[in-house]
C-alpha cells in the first residue's frame, strides 16, 4: 500500500538545517495498521504528510497505492488524496463556518459526490448521531476529533493516515477513538498512526520507532 | 466538479465576516454607482438632446438679437422664454433663395396663481397650424387631424388627457393631442395657434386676472427649414452667417449650439461623477486585493485542509476569486440599482437643474451601461484577488497547516 526508498526530508538549510525525514525506508501492506511512536519533533507528522503527498521530499521515492508521488500532477495528487487517502489529524480539523454534518460530507463533495445519508451514517457511527447541525465551537475537542475522523472515512479511503489522533483527549475519548481506528482497519483501511504514546503501541499490528527522522522496528 | 462543496464553502465563508464583506461591496457600489449615474446621465442627455434637436425640427431658427441663450434654456428646461420682434422679420427672411419654409412661433408664460390659468408658470408656444412643420409632426396620434381654432397640444409630462379643456388668461382651449416624450423642456410646454393666442392676449384685460401684451405685430422665433442644398454642415452655417448679417435684429440658433450648451451644462457634474470614480476605483481594488489577502492569510490552515481532503489548486483558486467577483458582483449590482433608482427618481431635477435634457436611454444603451459596469467591477474584484488567490492556490498543503496553526 505504501512504500518509502530512501526518503528525506529536511527544513532549513545549513548546519541548523533540520532532517525531519532521513532516509527513510518504509513498506505497508495492505490491511495492516501500523503504530509509530517517537517524541514531539521526531518527524512523525513530517512522515505522514509524506506519504499523504500533502508535501515533497527533498530526495527518495513515495509510492501510494502504485502510485509514484513524484509523478504525479497536482490535479491527480489531489484525486489520490481525495478518493483514497483519509487524514485525520492532531488538532481538531473542522471547518469552523461548516456543521459536523457538512464538514462530514465535503470529500466526497469535492468529488462532485455526495451522500448525506451516509455522512449522518458516519456521524451515527463516531457517537454524534444527533449533532449534525452543530458547528466547531458548540462541540468538545473529542468531538471535534470525532468529525474528523468521520470526514477521514468519508470517501471510504484505502489509507487512514493519522497523526496523533488522541493527542490531549481524555482516556475515554482516547478509547472510543481508538475503537474506530481499529474498525476502520478491520473493514478494510490501512492505518499508519503516530502517537507519542506508546500505549497504543498494542493497537496496531505492527509497531515502529521513529527519532531525529530515522525510523525503526520496534 | 465539485461546485457545490465550492459553493458551500464560498457561501459560508462570505457570511463568517459579513461587516468586512458590506464595507468592501459598498465601496465597489459607489464606484460603479458613481460611473453609471455619470453613464446614464451622458446618455440619457444626448437621446434627450437627439429627440430635442429632431423636434425642433428646423434647421435654423431666427430669434431677437442676443437672445439665444434665453430659448435655448426654455428648451431644456421648460422655463418660459419671454422675448418679441416684429413678425415682418418672418416674411424678409422666408425672401431669402436658400429659405425653403418659415413659421412663426410666439412665447407666452401662463400667469402664476390666477383663476384665469388652469396651469401655472407654464410655457405656451403660439405656432401657426397653416405653415408649422416642427410642432405636428410629433404628434403621438392623428397628426392628420384639422387642429380646431381653440385646439392645443401638449407636452408628454403634461397629465391632461386629450378632449379636457385648459384655460389660460381666461380663454378656454381644448387638448387636441400629446406630442411625443423629448425629455426637454418641451414636455411640459404647451402649444396654442398662434391665432388664438393673439386673440387671448387680446381679450386678456377683459377675461384674465392680468393682461397679456403681445401685439399681433410681433413674434418671438422663426423657424426656418433650409433647401436641401442649404442644409446641413458649411451651408447651414453660411446660411446662418447671411441671415445674421442681413439682418442686424436677429440673432440664429443652430441645433449645434444646443449640442453645445447641453456639453458645457454636464461637463462640470460628469466631470466630478468619473474623477470620484477613478479616485475611488484603485483605492477599491486594492483595499480588496489586501483584504482577500489577508483572508487567505488567516485561512491558511483551512486551505491546506481543503487540500488534504481532496481539494485542487484550482478549488482553491477559485474560492477565493469566487469570494471577490461575488462581494463585487453584490457590490455593482447594489450600486447600479441605487445609480439607476436614483437618476431615474430625480431625472425632471437633474434636467432643471443642468438644464439639460433627459431622456431615459433604450433597452439597448440601458443593458451597455449596466453590463459595462458590471463587468468592471468584476474585472477589478477578479484581477484585485488574483494575487491572494494564486499565492494560496500554489501553497503545499503541509506547509498552509503548518503556518496557519
Amino acid at each position: 500500500m505504501v512504500r518509502l526508498e530512501r526518503v528525506r526530508k529536511s527544513y532549513g538549510r545549513g548546519p541548523d538545517a533540520i532532517r525531519a525525514a532521513d532516509e527513510v525506508t518504509l513498506a505497508v501492506r495492505p490491511g495492516e495498521f501500523v503504530v509509530i511512536t517517537g517524541p514531539s519533533g521526531s518527524g512523525k507528522t513530517t512522515l505522514l504528510n509524506l506519504i499523504g503527498g500533502m508535501t515533497r521530499p527533498d530526495a527518495g521515492t513515495i509510492l501510494v497505492a502504485g502510485h509514484d508521488l513524484a509523478s504525479l500532477s497536482d490535479a491527480a495528487l489531489s484525486l489520490l488524496r481525495g478518493q483514497s487517502i483519509g487524514f485525520v489529524f492532531q488538532f481538531s480539523s473542522m471547518l469552523p463556518t461548516l456543521t459536523a454534518l457538512e464538514n462530514t460530507r465535503l470529500p466526497l463533495m469535492l468529488q462532485g459526490l455526495d451522500d448525506e445519508t451516509a455522512g449522518r451514517a458516519l456521524l451515527d457511527k463516531v457517537g454524534l448521531g444527533g449533532r449534525e447541525h452543530a458547528y466547531a465551537h458548540e462541540l468538545s475537542a473529542g468531538q471535534q476529533r470525532r468529525v474528523g475522523l468521520a470526514r477521514a472515512l468519508d470517501a471510504g479511503p484505502k489509507l487512514l493516515l493519522c497523526d496523533e489522533p488522541t493527542g490531549d483527549l481524555d482516556p475515554e475519548t482516547e478509547a472510543a477513538i481508538m475503537d474506530l481506528l481499529v474498525a476502520a482497519n478491520h473493514n478494510g483501511a490501512t492505518v499508519v498512526m503516530t502517537t507519542h504514546n506508546q500505549g497504543l503501541r498494542a493497537y496496531g499490528s505492527r509497531a515502529l520507532n521513529i527519532s531525529m527522522g530515522r525510523v525503526q522496528d520496534v | 466538479m465539485s461546485i457545490s462543496a465550492l459553493s458551500l464553502v464560498l457561501s459560508r465563508d462570505l457570511k463568517r465576516r459579513p461587516a468586512r464583506n458590506l464595507l468592501l461591496g459598498l465601496c465597489v457600489a459607489a464606484v460603479t454607482g458613481m460611473q453609471v449615474a455619470a453613464a446614464l446621465l451622458d446618455a440619457a442627455s444626448r437621446r434627450g438632446l437627439e429627440l430635442g434637436l429632431a423636434r425642433m425640427g428646423a434647421d435654423l431658427v431666427a430669434v431677437p438679437r442676443g437672445l439665444s441663450d434665453e430659448l435655448t434654456h426654455s428648451y431644456m428646461t421648460g422655463e418660459a422664454a419671454l422675448f418679441y420682434m416684429d413678425a415682418a422679420v418672418e416674411q424678409k427672411i422666408a425672401a431669402l433663395p436658400f429659405v425653403d419654409r418659415t413659421s412663426p412661433q410666439v412665447y407666452i408664460k401662463s400667469l402664476s396663481g390666477a383663476s384665469c390659468c388652469s396651469a401655472w408658470n407654464i410655457f405656451l408656444i403660439g405656432f401657426d397650424p397653416a405653415t408649422d412643420f416642427t410642432v405636428r409632426p410629433w404628434l403621438t396620434a392623428h397628426r392628420e387631424t384639422p387642429l380646431g381654432p381653440d385646439d392645443v397640444l401638449v407636452g408628454a409630462a403634461i397629465a391632461s388627457e386629450p378632449g379636457t379643456n385648459i384655460k389660460f388668461y381666461g380663454r378656454q382651449f381644448r387638448i387636441a393631442g400629446t406630442l411625443d416624450a423629448t425629455g426637454t423642456g418641451l414636455d411640459t410646454t404647451v402649444f396654442i395657434p398662434i391665432r388664438a393666442a393673439y386673440l387671448m392676449a387680446k381679450e386678456s384685460p377683459v377675461k384674465a386676472v392680468k393682461p397679456l401684451d403681445l401685439p399681433e405685430s410681433k413674434v418671438s422665433a422663426v423657424m426656418i427649414k433650409l433647401k436641401p442644398k442649404s442644409a446641413g454642415g458649411s451651408p447651414a452655417y453660411r446660411a446662418a452667417y447671411e441671415l445674421e448679417m442681413r439682418f442686424p435684429e436677429i440673432s440664429v440658433i443652430q441645433p449645434e449650439d444646443f449640442m453645445v450648451r447641453v456639453q458645457k451644462n454636464l461637463a462640470a457634474t460628469l466631470g466630478t461623477l468619473r474623477s470620484a470614480s477613478y479616485a475611488v476605483w484603485p483605492v477599491t481594488a486594492l483595499l480588496i486585493g489586501l483584504v482577500f489577502g489577508m483572508a487567505a492569510n488567516e485561512r491558511r490552515r483551512e486551505i491546506g485542509l481543503l487540500r488534504a481532503m481532496g481539494a485542487t489548486r484550482g478549488f482553491v483558486f477559485r474560492m477565493i476569486i469566487g469570494g471577490a467577483l461575488i462581494v463585487c458582483g453584490a457590490g455593482a449590482a447594489a450600486g447600479m440599482a441605487a445609480a439607476a433608482g436614483l437618476t431615474s427618481a430625480f431625472s425632471r431635477l437633474i434636467a432643471l437643474k443642468l438644464e439639460v435634457p433627459f431622456y431615459w436611454p433604450g433597452m439597448g444603451d440601458l443593458a451597455a451601461i449596466l453590463g459595462a459596469a458590471c463587468a468592471l467591477a468584476l474585472l477589478t474584484g477578479g484581477l484585485a484577488a488574483l494575487v491572494p488567490a494564486i499565492s494560496a492556490s500554489r501553497m503545499e498543503p503541509y506547509e498552509a497547516i503548518r503556518r496557519g496553526e
